[in-house]
């Protein structure tokens, strides 16, 4: 054996004084005095931490500009401080060998493995978000059934501003698991759909005589709309760098160069397709001005009212924050009239 | 004795500098002018990297400070294994789920799906989701491992492998020899049309083909409509859309609840073309079904 260290000095002083408890048999040695020191200083600990408490609540928190948020921290600290010295003084004063601390230890850490198995699993999740990146922070996306701009990607938590102004906060597993619409497209997700017309075009045009001139012509005024939309992102881009200039509008920082929000949402109108159709137009130019591209409707569903979805594309995604009530209001009085 | 005080005094002063040190360096990312230039996403990793790094740095501090004994360690390191196991298993029920659905393929590329309720094209499958581009253009990414657990209705139809699947219970001289299936055996009459049709049912037409999409889609119809007039209108739609899907679509009634409720059949090699003109597709056949001078009768 090596020296003794302070703490089997220790041990002896307090098996000296009013022996062991005859618990041989069972491999333990637990010092008499050891026990009634440690129960006293129990003792001592708990009414120390109850006059704790209660100074930290009967005070005026205010005078100590102690938030509560601050206050409720501090007391769960207290609580496990006062564990963990309860804890060590057992140890101390009971005077265990060491293996069994190590075994107490063991059984410990596997326990509180398990239960925060979960947390850490929230944290992985928060990285794998990051690494794969299925939205970006200011992206606008549809989580599950939670809508709006993400303004935070934390180790624990994606948060997500929605139109009422709300934050959500959304468990990084909750979004691993759940489907994700992202509403923010680039520049390529329009040139990925020229191209693939593009291809389709050519193997129309490829068979001789097998070319149906109305399918012909659908895909070339569909790739016209398409470079349309295409032409007016880069016109946006050039907007937005003399937007850095400083001028006009103010936009928020979550406008990002080469990023565009496609919004879409649908709405059930009465079954006239026509007067619809004069109005809805009427309407999507009179927006033109707010999201710089044409908003667009299309009729996606027929059930007892015919549905009619809306493209709203903006490179802010705050502008849908702010004008998708007025949208709705100026929909409502012009199905009205 | 005297040396492990001290290493606790130095761990707990080294560890407060160091959490300082991640607080102000956080604070400069949150507030300088010149990070503030960078994107949202950059300073978003930038504050999750310094917190990481200062956690390492503080367990890193803890085995140089104190020297663990050996068999704590492997114990420790024994749990941490299952506990860093069973606290990926979400991470890693995703990339499983990838690599299934990559080496199974219940849909393929560009293929024409439907996942529980989202109907669109499958633009590609990565280890964590599989994206799709749904009908109104919108880009759902759908996580792998949700897709396992869902289920998949494929519009798209391989035509061989249809062929070979339909006919799996005949017998060998029974079958419809996939080779002769071609405009050169249909020319040198090695068709057999009747026992082809009988197999491939509403699919005999394309059969030729190398893949086809077969949409289906309903849609509801008042009752004050009297059904003749329906009828012809629909009828007139779908020969409409005879040269833009290159096969005109069917229609069936599926329902009279309340309302008439028709389902539409289309047949189109491409799925991009379906996604095209589905929407124009409605609005033709609301436009007929409801026009000012059809109510007014």
């Amino acid at each position: 054996m090596a020296d003794p260290t302070l703490y089997d000095i220790f041990g002896q002083w307090l098996t000296s004084i009013w022996g062991n408890f005859p618990l041989e048999s069972l491999g333990l040695e637990i010092p008499k005095f050891g026990l009634f020191l440690y129960l006293c200083i129990q003792i001592v600990i708990i009414v120390v931490y109850f006059l704790t408490n209660h100074f930290i609540r009967k005070k005026d928190v205010k005078f100590y500009k102690i938030t509560p948020d601050l206050l409720n921290g501090l007391r769960f600290i207290i609580r496990i401080i006062v564990t963990i010295i309860s804890v060590v003084f057992l140890i101390i004063f009971l005077h265990f060998e060491a293996d069994s601390i190590w075994l107490i230890l063991g059984i410990f850490t596997t326990a509180i493995a398990f239960a925060s198995i979960k947390t850490v699993n929230n944290l992985i999740a928060g990285f794998w978000i990051t690494l794969t990146r299925p939205f970006d922070v200011g992206d606008y996306v549809k989580i599950k059934e939670v809508e709006g701009i993400v303004t935070d990607i934390s180790s624990n938590y994606t948060r997500i501003r929605h139109k009422t102004n709300n934050v959500t906060q959304i468990p990084n597993l909750e979004c691993l698991k759940s489907k994700i619409i992202n509403y923010t497209v680039d520049l390529e997700y329009y040139k990925s759909q020229i191209e693939r017309l593009k291809v389709l075009a050519e193997q129309l045009a490829a068979p001789e005589g097998e070319v149906s001139d109305k399918l012909y012509q659908d895909i070339q005024s569909e790739i016209e709309e398409i470079t349309q939309v295409r032409n007016e992102f880069e016109m946006i881009q050039d907007w937005l760098i003399g937007q850095k200039k400083g001028t006009s509008r103010e936009t928020s920082i979550f406008v990002r160069k080469n990023k565009l929000v496609r919004y879409t949402f649908t709405l059930s109108l009465p079954r006239e397709p026509e007067t619809n159709a004069v109005k809805l137009d009427e309407l999507c130019k009179k927006y033109r001005e707010k999201f710089r591209i044409t908003p667009d409707w299309k009729v996606v569903g027929m059930h007892y009212n015919i549905e009619y979805m809306f493209v709203i594309i903006t490179p802010d995604p705050e502008d849908i924050l702010e004008f998708y009530d007025d949208f709705l209001w100026d929909l409502y009085s012009v199905m009205n009239q | 004795m005297a040396s492990d005080v001290a290493n606790v005094f130095i761990f707990i002063g080294l560890t407060f500098t160091f959490l300082i040190i991640v607080r102000i360096l956080v604070y400069v990312v949150n507030h300088s002018m010149r990070l503030q230039r960078l994107s949202a996403n950059v300073l978003n990793g930038l504050r999750v990297g310094i917190r990481i790094l200062g956690f390492i740095a503080i367990i890193l501090l803890l085995f140089t400070l104190f020297e663990v004994p050996s068999s704590a360690l492997i114990s420790i390191s024994s749990v941490g294994g299952i506990f860093i196991g069973f606290a990926s298993s979400e991470v890693m029920a995703q990339i499983v789920s990838g690599l299934y659905l990559i080496s199974a393929r219940p849909f393929g590329i560009h293929d024409f799906v439907k996942i529980d309720d989202v109907s669109g094209m499958v633009m590609e499958i990565n280890l964590s989701h599989t994206i799709i581009q749904q009908i109104d253009g919108n880009i759902v990414k759908i996580p792998n491992k949700t897709i396992l657990d869902s289920k998949i209705k494929n519009y798209t139809i391989k035509v061989p492998s249809e062929i070979e699947k339909r006919q799996i219970h005949l017998k060998r001289s029974e079958k419809v020899k996939l080779k002769h299936i071609n405009p050169e055996g249909a020319r040198k009459g090695k068709i057999d049309w009747n026992k082809l049709r009988l197999i491939l049912d509403d699919l005999t037409e394309f059969a030729f083909e190398e893949e086809i999409t077969r949409f289906v889609f309903d849609f509801e119809v008042d009752l004050d409509i009297p059904p003749e007039v329906v009828k012809e209108k629909i009828e007139d739609v779908c020969s409409n859309y005879e040269p833009v899907f290159e096969h005109k679509p069917q229609y069936k009634l599926i329902d009279l609840s309340a309302r008439a409720t028709f389902e539409i059949v289309i047949y189109c090699f491409s799925p991009f073309i379906i996604i095209h003109n589905y929407d124009s597709f409605l609005l033709d056949i609301s436009n007929a079904l409801y026009s000012k001078e059809e109510v007014d009768k």
